[in-house]
């Protein structure tokens, strides 16, 4: 022991990827401003069962809730260990984004996704 | 058959507790979390018809107090036949003993206590994970599964056991469904609360925990307190006085009533969450920041943060 560590962990051949928190990624400081500019997509998914219905209070409030933030936890925590791969393939996430999912890889999901994301946005826009 | 049904896990919480126990048909109940043994804590919620405690199980925990075999089936006590339904076993061993005009069964409950009355514990608790009903409102409050997952917290809620204490004919009385009979913890001297005999009981149980370790929590099943503070609010303005104390009583009512309506309002819109299923959502979400170019470097931070924590926590280690 040196009194340093040997690398920095990303540099390290041995290295695995980091389990990181889904919850901490979609957090309301982080995706407040993009759930704002995409009321309409993201208020269908909300729960709808009375006293809840699928309003901007309840899109607002999502995020913050410990029920969302388990199930972000949960879907991180499954994408970082693989699993994700054949769920996501039913939510039309392109092929590309799907293997990086199934290979356990967020950044690289992350990477892909946004490829194949904003090449649909040019393709709805013209 | 019912046999192989399953019953789900559920969350121990007072919302869940109290819809659970609401959609069963019962009236006049809601649960409440406790999180002192003091006396003081007690002070508000009288009366309360029942407490149920859940602890972290051990194997061959040695117990206090005296099976009592001799009225086991005078009490309703069913015994555990199956793992996961024992939150809701802890409920009905509760429920099903409490005698007090606040509280009505309702039929789905009053139907399943005359069924079973000639029963033992053991066919009760059979009884108990036969019943449909009970275990269909049981189920509804099961944590949404997401998608078949390997994730290692599996089982680990297998390892927790709930029990309930109450009060019956005078003596207070221990319903773990995994011992053959009821505990007797001893009477309930003339005048006194239950819960100054059933307080220190619990006391020693937690003491056995290792210090440090919070690994039990504490709910009560109380009157609906927004009857309650009805019921007041409605003799005060009957009496028809017309003081400053009775128009301050008034308010201070009104604001309980309100402030209960509120909570439970709350619990529900919680409750209604823990069912939902939020991967359409969180995958809808993602693919936003992705179109706004936001995810990955959201990513990347949130990976830089954690390996400079990890840097971190080597250096501290040396």
């Amino acid at each position: 022991r040196n009194g340093r560590p040997a690398t920095f962990p990303a540099d390290n051949p041995n290295f695995k990827h980091p389990q990181i928190d889904l919850a901490d990624v979609l957090s309301k400081n982080n995706v407040d401003a993009t759930i704002e500019a995409n009321k309409d997509r993201l208020k269908q998914h909300l729960p709808n069962q009375p006293p809840i219905s699928q309003d901007d209070a309840e899109l607002a409030a999502t995020v913050s809730t410990p029920q969302f933030r388990q199930a972000a936890s949960l879907f991180g925590a499954a994408l970082q260990t693989g699993q994700m791969g054949p769920v996501l393939e039913q939510f039309d996430v392109n092929q590309e984004a799907v293997a990086a999912a199934a290979n356990g890889n967020l950044k690289d999901f992350a990477k892909k996704l946004t490829i194949s994301e904003t090449a649909n946005k040019g393709q709805n826009e013209t | 058959m019912s046999d192989n049904a399953e019953w789900c896990l559920i969350e121990s919480d007072p919302g869940v507790f109290t819809e659970l126990i609401r959609n069963f048909g019962v009236q006049g109940v809601q649960v409440e979390e406790i999180y002192s043994l003091d006396e003081d804590a007690f002070v508000n919620l009288n009366p309360v018809h029942g407490l149920i405690f859940l602890f972290k199980y051990r194997e061959n925990e040695e117990f206090t107090g005296e099976l009592d075999h001799e009225n086991k089936n005078d009490i309703f006590f069913a015994q555990q036949v199956i793992s996961n339904a024992c939150a809701t076993q802890a409920i009905i061993n509760l429920l099903l003993n409490v005698e007090n005009p606040d509280v009505t069964l309702g039929s789905e409950l009053e139907d399943f206590k005359n069924f079973t009355s000639s029963f033992d514990p053991p066919n009760r608790g059979l009884c108990l994970s036969n019943s449909e009903h009970i275990r269909t409102m049981h189920n509804s409050f099961a944590r949404q599964t997401l998608f078949e997952l390997d994730i290692k917290n599996t089982g680990k809620d297998d390892n927790y056991h709930f029990v309930t204490y109450v009060p019956f004919k005078g003596r207070v009385y221990e319903l773990d469904g995994l011992r053959e009979a009821p505990i007797d913890h001893g009477p309930i001297p003339e005048g006194q609360n239950w819960i100054d005999i059933v307080r220190p009981v619990i006391q020693t149980r937690i003491q056995r925990f290792t210090t440090g370790e919070i690994h039990f929590n504490l709910m009560a099943a109380i009157s609906d307190r927004r009857v309650k503070y009805q019921k007041e609010l409605n003799e005060l303005i009957e009496s028809g006085m017309d003081t400053d104390d009775a128009a301050h009583d008034i308010y201070r009512l009104q604001t309980l009533i309100s402030e209960e309506e509120d909570k439970w309002d709350r619990q529900r819109r919680e409750n209604v969450r823990r069912r939902h299923n939020y991967v359409p959502f969180i995958v809808e979400l993602m693919k936003c920041l992705a179109r706004e170019e936001k995810l990955l470097p959201l990513v990347e931070n949130v990976i830089f943060e954690h390996n400079r924590k990890e840097v971190m926590k080597q250096y501290e280690f040396v």
